[in-house]
């Protein structure tokens, strides 16, 4: 059955054979070299790692809308162009912190410090509590504030989740992003807390030198939001040999005060500790884009499906082994090349689905999924127009699997029409509780790219995942090509064309969104959630 | 397109190896759709390449690296193969910077630089000591075809040659599209092979010599190719004055020389002088590339192949115009890019086998004289030897026309391809006087080519618009040479169409694919300088 199909999709096999189903047509015209050409631009060191706001990600962004353009697609974007203009902000911090009338800390080795809301400068100076992990999760009946009153004072929390110790909590959380730092200082800002550090500690997916990077250059915000208001005043990172001499200056043990924070119940715990934190901002516009083209629907045109993937990367950086060019080829070259390869695959096959299809690069990602925040607060279409959202971000350019995910789509009905397309490529769907889901979970990665904009925004999402098994592999050699990806390449300079890709793999993971896209857009009825999904339509 | 014209000779080419398999010229449900030519790809891929972002692609900067990307990722796209250097689809073209500190003496009287001359270095060394005697070489002309040889059985080998400008007369030679003779570059050609150490052209004004004020252009950074391996050390011009008393040194008088030259049965002149020359150059790098790919011929003449390629290098950013510093290149030759992209997705998606390999290349360097191109015809691929060669520079962004424009139509069997690919179109060919008497033939990538004997025609745009009065496309024209061209509003706008381009690329693709197929290569036509393989011709 796997042999026969991938026949029809490597072509030669004559149209009344092989048109036998709805999506064989755009599934046969998903080409490996579309795949290979595309990335190769992208991700070349001639774009310089696709850095928003810089030359690299506006040439990328034109090569993108350029695509769109030859491939006949309508500009979606505004006031008739291929572009979305996205209101970005960029802020950059000094500041300041330590015990009260004490040494000052070390910027950058020891803590990172920011302004959450829209002030130029704050000054704070406030008793600390433990809040273990900051955590408000109803469902797990877990709440790390109950019983202590943070009005007024700095909460000190760890980074991730109770499961990070126990695997038998947060296995299945309401909100994929209690691990992070923008859950855990919005949640210590309705609690009132003027001052909120998140201790770095493993397991975590970034090293310290990527967050105090991160911190120590600009920081983007949604200029259309603004930062807005917020109780905390100051926040920030403070890595976790500062923090533990901190919590020991206070006659505290952090090791002890960790563990305690994975038993259900553990109250918060008031520290001995004044602390000092200060922050400045300074604020310029930093112009970036999302390019938009549609492929016009023959019965529905006003609503429409979108496939969207991430154009920009992190840019030049700090150099490593001598590269400081982030190119970014599986993050996310990989994907807006798969977006552009479905797009022409729909072309080239004549496919005219009933609904419009919207294909779309998003910028500023890196930055926090400000271009897709930006997409659905300004959507060129009301989004109760919007059936779905399928995501590309992290295309399998690694190896071809026997087995494939899409995290999200068993949110909404979407679940239903991936498997049959991954079953109509021979796939098999990952076991949900095998290790690369479990690691997915983990690691947030729904929350952490643009699809959880449009979870959020109420439309039904879908993202193409990693499957479990290599080739002939076992379970769990999926997980290890990932781990190796992520261990040793995500978010580097060496995320570049040198790594080993297996364009091929690529094109059959494609094939299955292609069929996806297309089944979305010809269904009688919208993508609907799930009762019992966190998710649901607002509008 | 270039401006100048001053070009350096090429070394010799690879071997063909054939290849297996059949051709497949065209399967019948391709053969009715073909060529498939979208307007909307050529406009992208124009809007792309002249946009601010790329910085008007000069040679070796990095938005000439990002257009040349953007190239390979559409060749890639397309499934055509990698034909540059180590697998990849970039052929590094060694370019050289070479500013020249001359000192120039006869029988040990230093000339005065630059009032009294000027050299172009060709060798590779940063210093250069070359002495010998020199001789009066006439207009340094060898031409079997015209039964023209300035050298006879004279022995120049050691020696330093000196030549006049230009050709004798109008009526001798082919101006228009046979080999330019008023090239320098030609006359050095002939010089090095028959031995000599090195070339000095007399400046002449009004006698086929460019102005001194042009000459003098040379005393600045002259970017081009590494010396192959037949060149002369340097060649150069003397001032009408200098050369004089130089002759009169020997007892010869300039004039008379002068008379002598045009004369058939003219023989080269020892001068009875001897010439020392040192010269020391400064000498740098330009990182740049070609981008090859390659649709691989199957069958005996796969060794084979033809060329389908244009410059995607322009002038960069330089002097403002206006307040607009990017010299964009929309025309020039963004649209040559576009076109040849165009084809090759036409022809690589009909499913087409051909009998020859077709090489689909963009060139660098045009700019600065045909560089990425003669590059190109020094260095084939592995197992190719090109057998012809289809060049656009500035096409058609004006609307649909009845004729498709050509230059050297009448050369090379080639014309008569084009001729059968633009009736198939419904148009005819036209080879305008007009892109002749401005040396057309000799200002683009075709040029490296014929220079080196292979078939090569250059498509530029027709003048018979449809819906539009019988002069408005030589007044477009006009108007883009002398409003547009070389200058930052080369641009692409609102107001332009992409009709005449798609016309153009279909009988391009067309033609192209014929020329592939063919039972034969393709031939100069009798007659031409170019005919002879390249050993015999000079």
């Amino acid at each position: 059955m796997r042999g026969l199909l991938l026949l029809l999709a490597a072509g030669g096999v004559p149209a009344s054979i092989a048109a036998q189903r709805p999506g064989d047509g755009v599934a046969r015209a998903v080409r490996a070299d579309v795949v290979r050409g595309h990335m190769e631009f992208l991700a070349s060191d001639a774009l310089e790692g696709r850095g928003t706001g810089t030359r690299g990600g506006e040439i990328a962004a034109k090569y993108v809308a350029a695509q769109f353009e030859r491939l006949g697609l309508e500009p979606a974007g505004d006031s008739g162009t291929w572009f979305q203009r996205v209101p970005l902000t960029g802020r950059r911090f000094t500041s300041s912190l330590g015990v009260a009338g004490g040494p000052a800390l070390t910027v950058g080795t020891d803590f990172v410090a920011y302004l959450p809301g829209s002030a130029d400068s704050a000054q704070v100076t406030a008793d600390v509590a433990f809040v273990g992990y900051g955590i408000v999760a109803p469902e797990e009946g877990w709440d790390d504030y109950r019983g202590v009153d943070v009005t007024g004072k700095i909460v000190l929390m760890i980074v991730g989740t109770p499961g990070d110790q126990d695997t038998t909590l947060f296995r299945h959380p309401a909100r994929p992003d209690y691990g992070f730092r923008q859950y855990k200082v919005e949640e210590a800002a309705r609690h009132g807390a003027v001052g909120a550090f998140v201790v770095y500690r493993q397991p975590y997916q970034a090293s310290w030198p990527m967050i105090a990077d991160a911190w120590l250059g600009e920081q983007l915000v949604l200029g259309d939001q603004g930062a807005g208001e917020s109780a905390t005043r100051v926040a920030g990172w403070i890595n976790e040999a500062a923090a533990r001499s901190l919590v020991t200056s206070a006659g505290e043990d952090l090791d002890r005060l960790a563990a305690a924070a994975a038993r259900p119940g553990a109250p918060a715990v008031p520290l001995k500790l004044t602390l000092a934190a200060a922050a400045q901002g300074r604020t310029r516009i930093v112009p970036t884009v999302n390019v938009v083209g549609r492929l016009r629907g023959r019965t529905r045109a006003a609503e429409a499906v979108l496939l969207g993937a991430h154009y920009d990367h992190l840019g030049i950086g700090r150099a490593i082994a001598g590269d400081s060019i982030y190119n970014g080829a599986l993050d996310n070259a990989s994907g807006t090349a798969g977006m552009l390869a479905i797009a022409e695959a729909f072309v080239t096959a004549g496919a005219r689905p009933d609904r419009s299809v919207l294909f779309v690069a998003f910028g500023a990602e890196e930055a926090g999924l400000l271009g897709s925040a930006a997409f659905v607060a300004r959507p060129p279409l009301p989004l109760a127009q919007l059936s779905a959202m399928l995501n590309l971000d992290g295309l399998n350019v690694l190896a071809d699997t026997r087995d494939i995910s899409a995290l999200g789509a068993d949110l909404s009905s979407l679940g239903d029409v991936f498997r049959a397309a991954a079953t109509a490529e021979g796939y098999a769907i990952t076991d949900r509780n095998g290790p690369i889901l479990q690691e997915a979970v983990q690691q947030g990665f729904f929350s952490r790219s643009d699809q959880a904009s449009f979870a959020r925004a109420g439309v039904p999402v879908a993202f193409l995942f990693f499957g479990d098994r290599v080739g002939t592999g076992p379970v769990g050699s999926g997980k290890e090509r990932l781990d190796d990806y992520l261990e040793h390449r995500y978010h580097q300079p060496n995320d570049d064309l040198h790594q080993s890709l297996d364009y091929e793999a690529a094109a059959h993971y494609l094939r299955v969104f292609a069929r996806t896209l297309l089944a979305t857009a010809n269904a009688p009825q919208p993508a609907l959630w799930n009762k019992d999904s966190p998710y649901q339509r607002s509008h | 397109m270039r401006a100048g014209d001053l070009l350096r000779p090429l070394g010799g080419l690879a071997l063909a190896a054939a290849m297996s398999g059949a051709a497949r010229p065209l399967c019948a449900q391709a053969a009715a759709t073909f060529p498939r030519v979208s307007p909307h790809a050529i406009e992208s891929y124009i809007r792309f390449l002249a946009d601010d972002a790329l910085e008007g692609r000069g040679t070796g900067t990095r938005g000439e690296w990002v257009a040349a990307e953007f190239i390979a990722a559409q060749f890639r796209r397309m499934g055509l193969e990698p034909a540059g250097d180590s697998g990849t689809y970039f052929q590094a073209v060694e370019l050289l910077g070479r500013t020249p500190s001359p000192t120039l003496s006869v029988d040990g009287a230093q000339l005065r630089y630059p009032q009294d001359y000027v050299v172009a270095p060709v060798t590779d060394d940063t210093l250069a000591r070359v002495a010998g005697e020199l001789v009066f070489a006439g207009y340094g002309i060898v031409s079997p075809a015209h039964g023209w040889d300035d050298y006879k059985d004279a022995d120049v080998r050691g020696k330093i040659v000196v030549v006049l400008p230009g050709d004798p007369d109008s009526t001798l030679f082919d101006r228009l599209t046979g080999r330019p003779w008023i090239a320098v570059r030609e006359k050095a050609d002939v010089a090095a092979r028959r031995g000599a150490l090195a070339l000095l052209v007399v400046q002449s004004e009004g006698r086929g010599g460019v102005p001194w004020q042009a000459v003098q252009a040379f005393t600045a950074e002259r970017i081009s190719l590494g010396a192959p391996a037949t060149a002369v050390a340097f060649w150069g011009w003397l001032s009408d004055s200098s050369a004089a008393a130089i002759a009169a040194r020997g007892g010869h008088d300039l004039t008379r020389l002068r008379e002598t030259a045009g004369q058939r049965d003219f023989r080269p002149i020892p001068l009875g002088a001897t010439l020392d020359a040192e010269i020391r150059t400064a000498v740098r790098r330009v990182p740049t590339a070609n981008v090859v790919a390659a649709l691989p011929g199957r069958g005996p003449r796969a060794g084979e192949a033809i060329v389908v390629g244009a410059h995607y290098d322009h002038l960069g950013i330089g002097e403002p115009v206006n307040g607009d510093s990017i010299y964009n290149g929309a025309s020039d030759n963004a649209s040559g890019v576009a076109a040849t992209l165009a084809a090759a997705d036409a022809i690589t998606s009909s499913g087409a086998h051909p009998a020859r390999t077709m090489i689909f290349a963009a060139f660098t360097a045009e700019e600065l004289g045909l560089q990425g191109s003669e590059w190109l015809v020094r260095h084939p691929p592995p197992g190719l030897r090109f057998v012809g060669a289809f060049a656009m520079d500035v096409l058609n962004l004006y609307g649909r026309t009845r004729d498709l424009g050509t230059v050297g139509v009448k050369q090379s069997s080639l014309g008569d391809l084009a001729r059968k690919a633009a009736s198939a179109e419904g148009m005819t060919i036209n080879e305008d006087p007009d892109d002749l008497h401005r040396g057309r033939f000799f200002r683009s990538d075709n040029y490296a080519f014929a220079r080196e004997n292979l078939p090569a025609l250059r498509i530029v745009n027709g003048v018979n618009f449809v819906g539009r009065p019988t002069d408005w496309g030589r007044e477009q024209r006009e108007k883009f040479w002398n409003e547009r061209y070389h200058r930052p509003n080369d641009e692409l706008a609102p107001w332009m169409s992409m009709d005449g381009i798609t016309q153009q690329a279909r009988v391009l693709a067309r033609a192209a694919l014929a020329a592939a197929n063919a039972p034969s290569a393709p031939v100069w036509t009798p007659g031409s300088d170019f005919r002879t393989p390249a050993a015999a011709a000079r």
